[in-house]
């Protein structure tokens, strides 16, 4: 019998590399928003990482590991570079999304355990830079204040005529931010260029789940217990409910919950597995804030769960069907 | 309500045969039934046979010739043993047996077993002796299950057999439940092929009796999955759905037993669906046992270059070679689907379609202590990685690597 034909004889037409386009796909609904209310810069900033990140991916895969048979032009990295630009002001100078893209390709190639990827790329991108460049990283302005495309660094006293405080920093204060729930909600207040989409995110995320890209359930575990404890453990300076729906609609906790939960390479594997990530996520995100005067830990948060995914994975592995459990 | 099992994939599209009726074929120009270590002849070598006259006997079942036509002996191909007999193309007399007189309440268990025995009904599940298993079954089984479902999502021979030999089937659910002492009998089919269970069921009107069974389009189906469906009981590894009073049987059983007791005359048919995109024409068909794989592509018109007849399932089955075994119940013709392999992305799909919930995609980090014990070899693991990685050949290639070490 000729040997090397095995079943089975039929596969999904699925295939990995189409896994890139819907994630494309996904980041549209956000980053139109994004172009709508910090306008044209968005796209120069999202090219610059998208197409490095591409480049960089290709040319480590192919010089660096010497991937048989020849490397492939992965997608995903273009994916990653969009995200790890939505984790930046719409101020960053061009620079910026150039480190970024580098970050990316670094984390992206890191292998460990299992070969698992150690770090989520885009939150590892978006952690450091936070932490070697916070003023760069921090320079919110007023959405619909739309800055030159092509201005390589703009200008801090231009960057001041707009700034204002975004509902991350108020709360660091002790207070809320006061326009109100729906306006974070649908993305009017000052932020990250991605992360202040939430209205958009969710339909990310609801193709996602339609495609069998994402499960829901890891987002719905992020989120549900940041509410409660925010419920539980309200601001002196707000209504409780609207506090709670500030805490969860401001940085970048929507952001992460839909993209870095759904990111396969760094969460479990299996279900159960998933939502005991985004748990661990949304509470250590809920105390960071809590103690961690305002700053937005949220990436440090997930990296640290990355880490621990392999173990979580391991505790989580389903009981095989038929085998009784060992005592 | 729709019964479902943990782990399995949705084929990727439904058969087209499901309204082709079974045809029958009686000619072909050779025929060989399998024949084991201990088997004897009976009739002479050379003389010319009826159909259904007795040729031999192997593994204590008597073995008839299924085509009319000149009795060759056993002879050896491709490492099995097979009883042949030579046609010349014609349709030859067939040999006159007397039908059971007795009424079906009347027949105990052993009664039933013997004819069993005497009429040489398989059971095309295992293709197994159905004797064999009904052997002191009285009291021993609950439950009657009728597994209705395809080997492969492609198939549609249950289903054809469903609407065209209802009464048979009942009528042969009727003899397995008085052999088997069970109490109920169920017949499980796929949801959507709800015009099966309705013709079943024009049969089976007595609700104390039969009960039907609308399982989920998912494959593979074997003994556990239907136990999970239908029992939300388990298996242990090494057990069998006989283990715990479940005896279940493929349609085509009870047919052949029902249609040889009231006719008198031994199974001397299978029925297969023969289907795939590299056969010119896919059909369902009842066929003389033993009928050769060449006979078959020549009854549906070839089959394409490059393509290859599967037995059973695209998902796990092997290549079919030489005779029709017994306990095929789909032929595909397909060509092996290469497809590029990447790297794993880690989705976790390999694990959701598992039915044995072990994880392949451990295979590639080299733990296979689960794999290694547990897996069934069922392919869904492979047919659904997006990434084209060959999870079966691996888990195969690194068990029996460490098997031999
Ligand atoms: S082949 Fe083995 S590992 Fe793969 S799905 Fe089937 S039982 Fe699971
Ligand atoms: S289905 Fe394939 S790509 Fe997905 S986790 Fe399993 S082996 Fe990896």
């Amino acid at each position: 019998m000729t040997k090397n034909i095995s079943a089975p004889y039929i596969h999904t037409d699925k295939t990995a590399l189409a896994k890139g386009g819907e994630w494309l796909v996904a980041l549209a609904p956000v980053l139109v928003w994004s172009i709508f209310a910090f306008g044209a810069r968005v796209i120069t900033l999202c090219l610059i990482a998208a197409l490095l990140s591409i480049a960089l991916d290709y040319t480590v895969k192919r010089f660096v590991f010497k991937a048989k048979p020849f490397a492939r032009i992965d997608i995903m990295a273009a994916v990653y570079g969009i995200l790890s630009v939505f984790s930046m002001p719409v101020t960053a100078p061009l620079w910026i999304p150039i480190i970024s893209a580098v970050l990316v390709v670094i984390a992206k190639n890191i292998r460990v355990f299992r070969a698992k990827r150690l770090f989520n790329p885009f939150v590892f991108s978006a952690a450091v830079l936070n932490l070697c460049f916070p003023a760069k990283m921090t320079a919110f302005t007023r959405p619909f204040a739309y800055f030159s495309p092509f201005s390589f660094s703009i200008d801090e006293r231009l960057i001041d005529g707009y700034r204002v405080i975004s509902p991350l920093q108020y709360m660091a204060d002790g207070s809320v931010y006061e326009d109100g729930v729906l306006a974070q909600l649908y993305g009017y207040a000052s932020g990250n260029l991605g992360e202040i989409a939430v209205a958009a995110t969710a339909l990310s995320l609801i193709w996602l789940c339609i495609r069998r890209e994402a499960d829901w359930k890891g987002t719905l575990a992020m989120l549900v217990p940041v509410l409660l404890l925010a419920l539980v453990f309200p601001s002196d300076d707000a209504e409780s409910n609207y506090y709670a729906f500030s805490v969860i609609l401001s940085g970048a906790i929507v952001f992460l919950s839909v993209f870095a939960v759904n990111e396969s390479h760094t969460v479990p594997v299996t279900k159960l597995g998933k939502i005991i990530f985004g748990a661990a996520c949304g509470v250590l995100i809920f105390v960071t804030r809590k103690i961690g005067n305002g700053y937005e830990w949220g990436y440090f948060v997930v990296l640290l769960m990355n880490i621990a995914s392999p173990f979580i994975e391991k505790f989580t592995k389903p009981r095989v069907l038929g085998v009784k459990k060992e005592k | 309500m729709i019964l479902d099992f943990p782990g399995g994939v949705r084929p990727l599209s439904r058969t087209k045969l499901g309204k082709s009726n079974i045809e029958y074929i009686s000619a072909c120009s050779a025929v060989c039934i399998k024949a084991d270590e201990g088997a004897k002849t009976v009739a002479a070598i050379g003389s010319r046979v009826l159909r259904g006259s007795l040729i031999g006997e192997s593994g204590g079942t008597p073995v008839y010739a299924s085509v009319a036509g000149v009795f060759r002996g056993i002879m050896e191909l491709e490492d099995n043993r097979y009883f042949v007999v030579m046609n010349s193309g014609e349709d030859g007399e067939e040999a006159v047996y007397s039908p059971e007189s007795r009424a079906i309440t009347e027949l105990n268990c052993a009664d039933i077993c013997e004819s069993a025995r005497r009429l040489s009904v398989v059971e095309t599940r295992s293709g197994a002796p159905l004797w064999k298993m009904l052997e002191n079954a009285n009291g021993k089984f609950r439950r009657l299950v009728i597994d209705c479902t395809e080997t492969d999502a492609s198939g549609a021979i249950n289903y054809r057999l469903c609407i065209e030999q209802a009464k048979a089937l009942v009528g042969g659910a009727k003899l397995l439940l008085q052999a088997t002492g069970a109490l109920k009998c169920v017949f499980a089919a796929e949801h959507y092929r709800n015009a099966a269970l309705e013709s079943i069921l024009k049969y089976a009107n007595d609700e104390k009796l039969f009960a039907i069974a609308q399982l989920d389009e998912k494959y593979p189906y074997g003994d556990r999955a239907i136990m999970e469906a239908l029992y939300l009981t388990t298996l242990d590894k090494n057990e069998t759905a006989f283990d715990r009073g479940i005896f279940i049987v493929s349609p085509e059983t009870a047919v052949a037993l029902y249609n040889s007791m009231a006719q008198g005359m031994p199974m001397l048919d299978r029925y297969i669906t023969v289907c795939g995109d590299e056969i010119a024409q896919g059909k369902n068909l009842c066929v003389p046992r033993g009928i050769t794989l060449h006979d078959i592509s020549v009854i549906c018109g070839g089959i394409k270059k490059g393509g290859r007849l599967i037995e059973n399932s695209l998902l796990s089955g092997k290549l079919a070679s030489g005779a029709l075994s017994d306990c095929t119940r789909t032929l595909i013709a397909a060509k092996k689907q290469t497809k590029a392999r990447t790297e794993c992305i880690s989705c976790g799909k390999c694990a959701d379609a598992c039915p044995i919930r072990l994880m392949p995609l451990n295979v590639l980090a080299g733990d296979i202590d689960d794999l290694r014990d547990n897996c069934i070899y069922c392919g869904a693991c492979e047919f659904i990685c997006p990434s084209g990685i060959p999870l079966l050949k691996l888990i195969k290639k690194r068990c029996n690597a460490e098997a031999e070490q």
